[in-house]
């Protein structure tokens, strides 16, 4: 029995996955070795939540919810950083919830990679962590009734009563705004359930994975959310805002370079694949 | 040169980032026995986080006077009821989670998700300061109505019913493509950090800055 000989098109679809890699790879080291500085487009999401967070009266407090695990944690890590930078800077006091247990590590990594110190502001005074609290949506809805009644320490084990900022701030009549950074497409949800539907004049301002925008698009036209980051794009709007281009104009770099071989191999698959089913279907 | 220290943080993550990377060319050992050794992290860090929790929000408030916490901190332990020859005792604690998980999230659900999202698609066709608005609106809510009605099984999709069906499945196809489009962009950035893992730790081996 002969072998069929391969075609053109069936050689174009056998391209393996390593090459394919090398290929993505190739070109995400670029920019790793010399930042090319792409212009960043912002889109009307990231442009409202800038508008929306100069609205934050300096020395009011907001509640920051932080549900990002370290798998996501590279898409909005120059968000969360360059939020914290600014919220500092204003003189705006920060309470820092990880709403699941993965969120804690990367809480801790995102605040001393902001650098409180350089803004002056101090621990228990202008921002407190309070690590993991158990319980999703029972918990989102219990710290916007009381957080003494739902957690009586910090992430150190400090007691609350101790920690002048949570002298003054308890529960949802003390924040003049709501911070969220989630990981999958439903984890807002429970904000919208929990914050908007009974306090809607308090503004959520959620930062996400860009896998997230087409879950996220639908509450900001809603005016659920006032404004998103989605995904390093998003996030290097915020870190523009604020003149510091770092984390997320880096990553948006590297996505927009990877882009190239894909968009080029998609449709170098699409090519083959129809001139494939045309050559069959011709012979 | 960087310190040792980082060097060493830098030289774990990029062996883990490569021996991931390596599924790439196929299954193999190094690849395995990263993704045990993550699988096996991640399963004592929840552990840990899980243990210290219910120190701060379970036992730290009852020895600071707040006795009505125990039964919760009960329900909890039954919970574990399944491992033992009374397996029905944690049907308790699960239907009590299960009845406050459904009536917490259902009322904000009306309001927030449903009733507000209609709203808003009403306000946008009605107070559109321009066509485009309007008819971008109006699209969305029949769009919205076109989705719902592909999910309704109990009538035959033919006729109007069946037309509406075939326009929502498009729809939903549409949706779940560009968020695919959008995953693989998450997908990307995680490559880029871990390749850029991998060269700042040749980079701090060599003692390049």
């Amino acid at each position: 029995m002969t072998k069929k000989e391969k075609t053109t098109w069936d050689r174009l679809l056998d391209i393996p996955q390593w090459a394919l890699a090398i290929a993505a790879f190739v070109f995400l080291i670029i920019p790793v070795l010399k930042p090319l500085g792409l212009p960043v487009p912002v889109g009307a999401p990231a442009a409202d939540y800038v508008k929306w967070i100069q609205e934050i009266p300096p020395g009011s407090n907001v509640v920051f919810f932080q549900e990002m695990s370290g798998s996501g944690w590279d898409e909005i890590k120059g968000g969360y950083t360059s939020t914290l930078k600014y919220l500092w800077s204003r003189k705006i006091n920060v309470v820092i919830i990880a709403t699941y247990s993965d969120a804690g590590p990367t809480n801790i990594w995102g605040i001393n990679y902001a650098n409180p110190d350089r803004f002056g502001a101090k621990y228990g005074e202008n921002y407190v962590n309070l690590g993991y609290i158990p319980g999703i949506e029972v918990m989102v809805a219990a710290v916007r009734d009381s957080i003494s009644a739902t957690v009586s320490v910090d992430y150190l084990g400090t007691p609350l009563k101790d920690i002048p900022l949570m002298k003054t701030v308890d529960s949802y009549k003390d924040f003049s705004a709501i911070i969220v950074s989630f990981s999958s497409g439903t984890d807002m949800d429970k904000y919208v359930r929990q914050w908007y539907a009974t306090h809607p004049e308090i503004p959520q301002l959620w930062m996400t994975a860009s896998g997230n925008e087409m879950s996220a698009v639908s509450y900001w036209v809603g005016g659920m959310a006032k404004g998103y980051l989605s995904g390093p794009t998003g996030c290097a709007a915020m870190e523009g805002f604020i003149g510091e281009p770092g984390l997320a104009a880096k990553i948006t770099d590297m996505k927009n370079l990877a882009s190239i071989p894909t968009l080029v191999l998609v449709v170098i698959g699409n090519i083959a694949y129809f001139g494939k089913k045309l050559s069959r279907r011709e012979s | 040169m960087a310190d040792p220290v980082t060097i060493f943080w830098l030289g774990w993550s990029s062996l883990i980032a490569v021996g991931i990377m390596t599924l790439v060319w196929r299954e193999n050992p190094y690849y395995r026995l990263v993704e045990h050794l993550i699988i096996g992290a991640g399963c004592a860090h929840m552990l840990m986080y899980g243990l210290l929790a219910v120190s701060t929000t379970g036992i730290t408030p009852i020895l600071a006077g707040r006795t009505l916490l125990i039964i919760p901190l009960i329900l909890a332990i039954l919970t574990f009821g399944r491992l033992t020859p009374w397996g029905w005792i944690s049907r308790y604690p699960v239907a009590l989670l299960t009845a406050i998980g459904i009536g917490i999230l259902i009322g904000g659900a009306l309001e927030g998700q449903i009733v507000g999202q209609v709203r808003s698609i009403g306000d946008a066709i009605y107070t559109a300061k321009d066509p485009f608005t309007t008819a971008s609106a109006t699209l969305a809510g029949i769009a919205s109505i076109a989705a719902i009605i592909y999910f309704i099984y109990t009538k035959e999709h033919k006729g109007v019913l069946g037309g509406f069906a075939r326009f929502g499945r498009i729809i939903l196809m549409a949706g779940l493509g560009i968020s695919w489009g959008m995953e693989f962009g998450w997908f990307i950035t995680a490559l880029g950090t871990w390749t850029e893992n991998v060269v700042n730790f040749i980079r701090a081996l060599m003692g390049i800055p």
